[in-house]
């Protein structure tokens, strides 16, 4: 039961890396030019500094739970009702 | 060929019984990290840009400072966010309660995102831009800028996603 759906991350991986193999530099399209940024509106600064710091604190918690997903015998803190 | 009809029919309902059962836990946490690696490229190509002061070209988070195509490519952009709202999409069912109803708003504000990507990417392909601009140009662009507005969109969607994972891990709590 533990090794059911293992194969979902290497697909997903074998799919990214063949989506980047034929998505070529070839479709890039010439972005903006070389203009230096305008001065930022005050909602976009509040918005990146609060999302920078969410963003480890989410980061760990979503890596603990594809770990509880994927792999529950290798957390400290087993599942409750995990037997090995 | 009725048969092969049932049968693709039936095969993708096992699939996403499956997906939606057994599997979803997994699929789940799989799928979130990938919108979280998405995430964090635009938190820092906004930071790149807002904070650095970095050229709005020249900022392509970082993966895409050794790949920049990753930053400027319209297709892989439209690619990944077809695949965001197909996975918000498939995944939905194996939600209930306040879970779902989140992850429903998230899959509400990726269908308008989607709709603004597909805008985009038929410009793209056929040479003809809207609104009378020199590059494809989504409509809320009218208002807000390029890497502030995906910046925004990308907020929008990811946040609902956090509480729904919160309410989902509440009811298959370990």
């Amino acid at each position: 039961m533990m090794n059911q759906g293992k194969w979902f991350i290497p697909a997903c991986l074998m799919l990214l890396l063949l989506s980047l193999l034929v998505i070529s530099p070839v479709h890039a399209h010439g972005g903006e030019g070389q203009e230096l940024p305008a001065p930022p509106a005050p909602w976009v600064i509040a918005l990146i500094y609060v999302q920078m710091l969410l963003l480890p604190v989410v980061g760990l918690w979503l890596a603990r739970e594809a770990l509880a997903a994927w792999w529950p015998q290798r957390l400290v803190h087993k599942p409750e009702g995990y037997e090995r | 060929m009725i048969n092969a009809r049932e049968n693709m029919g039936g095969g993708f309902a096992s699939w996403m019984a499956t997906l939606n059962g057994t599997a979803h836990r997994r699929a789940l946490s799989a799928f979130m990290l990938l919108v979280f690696a998405h995430w964090a490229e635009h938190i820092a190509q906004a930071y790149q840009v807002f904070v650095l002061g970095w050229a709005r070209s020249a900022a392509g988070g970082l993966l895409g400072l050794w790949l920049p195509f990753l930053a400027t490519s319209e297709v892989l952009h439209f690619a990944y966010n077809f695949t965001l709202f197909l996975g918000l999409a498939c995944l939905r069912p194996g939600f209930q309660g306040r879970a779902r109803a989140w992850w429903t708003v998230a899959l509400v504000v990726q269908g308008w995102h989607l709709f603004e990507h597909t805008l985009l990417q038929g410009q793209w392909l056929a040479g003809f831009y809207l609104f009378g601009a020199t590059q494809q140009t989504s409509i809320l662009q009218l208002w807000i800028p390029r890497v502030e507005l995906h910046f925004l969109y990308n907020t929008v969607v990811f946040i609902p996603m956090l509480p729904a994972l919160f309410f989902y891990r509440q009811v298959h709590h370990r």
